[in-house]
């Protein structure tokens, strides 16, 4: 089945027949994804639909009962967060994830510091601040991020630059797949449009962004296609050209059955039709 | 006192210059963030409370110098005298703020002020009222202080 996927280079990630279940509550019953490279992926769904379970399952934060994760057409099994990381696949979470009494470069590279080279490095263990403090700062700068000082401690940042940050060390580490939990639900109108903006550029950077939202009005400034989840599985996939918001949401409660939109999910072959 | 210079550089250099330094204060700051970050945290705040160890064994080393006999229920109040010279140092009881440097200083503070009460000959019950005072005005600060910045 590998090798079916490996001649699809467009997907970035896929999930099929993902299930989990909590005692009795089933939060995901057979839940598929796609993701394609390069793309604003929406993730949207009444609450309790099963997206943050989805999400958990993708970014390595739980490990589901059944079903297969593919990460650029490999089989993959995160067993934890951080293995999903050295795979690639960064994850910024809604709560702002940021050190506020740390500076900007020390959150950047918060858990994966640099040492300086030599004797001062590996014996004496020396960090490599300025090394760090002018990658901060380049990357930064290409994301268009503007901060007064890359030493200003993000305590001094708003709610938007905050999430800047923790955006921009996603992107800095991310080398596949940026997965957003809600970045925008803790930020204001204006702090928002500046996020989503910056979500933009993280793809025209070539990366693949998840991104989870509430908000149906950010969902169709920026997706490229939008993944309905409803009672712990997909409904439909459709591309917000095409699909008006009434219909989306009409899906996502039910008041529509999913045949009834313009699907956007491509006639790729899945590993398991693949295999049948 | 020239091993205690000593630690404290060694510590110093160690919270300042290493990633384990940044990680502690991290951590202090937000557990959650340093977890998300992928900071091992338990390992961490274990390897914190081996390195209080470590410095608790050089104190009470010391202290054994300074008394002849090991009494198990000696320096009852040597951590309220700690936590003052700690606070006052400028380290913050809500975590991931404050520095060893401050802390030698707030060390110095309060053994100058116990000195300072002792040799005016003012008996040691009122000594430990000043140090509670000490302790009340620095906490307090403290609480201020952090209640400032959190809102």
């Amino acid at each position: 089945m590998t090798e079916i996927l490996a001649r699809n280079p467009s997907l970035a990630m896929q999930a099929r027949g993902l299930a989990k279940r909590y005692g009795h509550v089933v939060a995901m019953h057979g839940a598929d994804f796609d993701l394609a490279r390069g793309e604003i992926l929406a993730v949207v769904g009444d609450n309790g639909a099963g997206k943050s379970t989805l999400i958990k399952a993708l970014s390595g934060a739980l490990i589901p009962d059944a079903g297969e994760v593919y990460l650029e057409g490999r089989p993959i099994q995160f067993a934890t967060p951080l293995a999903a990381r050295l795979a690639g696949v960064e994850t910024v979470y809604q709560e702002l994830a940021v050190a506020t009494q740390l500076d900007i470069a020390q959150n950047m590279f918060l858990g994966r510091e640099k040492r300086k080279a030599g004797l001062l490095g590996t014996v004496f263990r020396q960090l490599d601040k300025r090394g760090m403090r002018r990658q901060a700062a380049a990357h930064m700068q290409t994301l268009g991020i503007r901060v007064q000082s890359i030493r200003q401690t993000v305590e001094t940042l708003s709610g938007g630059q905050r999430q800047a940050v923790a955006l921009a060390r996603a992107a800095a580490w991310g080398r596949k797949v940026v997965i957003l939990d809600e970045p925008t639900a803790a930020l204001g109108v204006r702090e928002t449009s500046q996020v989503l903006e910056l979500i933009r550029r993280v793809r025209d950077q070539g990366l693949s962004v998840v991104l989870i939202s509430h908000s149906m009005p950010e969902v169709f400034a920026i997706a490229d296609r939008i993944h309905i989840h409803r009672l712990g599985r997909r409904l439909a996939v459709v591309s917000p050209k095409t699909t008006a918001m009434s219909d989306v949401v009409a899906v996502m409660t039910g008041a529509l059955r999913p045949d009834q939109v313009v699907s956007a999910l491509p006639h790729w072959p899945s590993p398991t039709q693949g295999n049948a | 006192m020239m091993l205690w210079v000593a630690l404290t550089l060694v510590l110093g250099y160690v919270l300042n210059q290493t990633a384990w330094g940044v990680r502690v204060y991290a951590i202090g700051n937000s557990p959650l963030a340093a977890r998300l970050n992928g900071v091992n945290v338990t390992r961490v705040v274990f390897s914190v409370y081996v390195v209080a160890g470590l410095f608790y064994a050089f104190a009470a080393w010391q202290a054994l110098g300074r008394t002849p006999i090991a009494d198990p229920s000696g320096y009852q109040i040597a951590n309220l005298d700690s936590i003052t010279a700690v606070v006052i140092g400028g380290t913050s009881l809500f975590g991931g703020r404050g520095g060893v440097a401050g802390t030698f200083i707030g060390t110095l503070i309060v053994v100058a002020l116990k000195n300072g009460l002792t040799q005016a000959a003012i008996d040691s019950l009122y000594q430990e009222i000043a140090t509670g005072l000490l302790v009340m005005l620095a906490v307090g600060a403290d609480q201020y202080l952090g209640r400032g910045q959190r809102a």
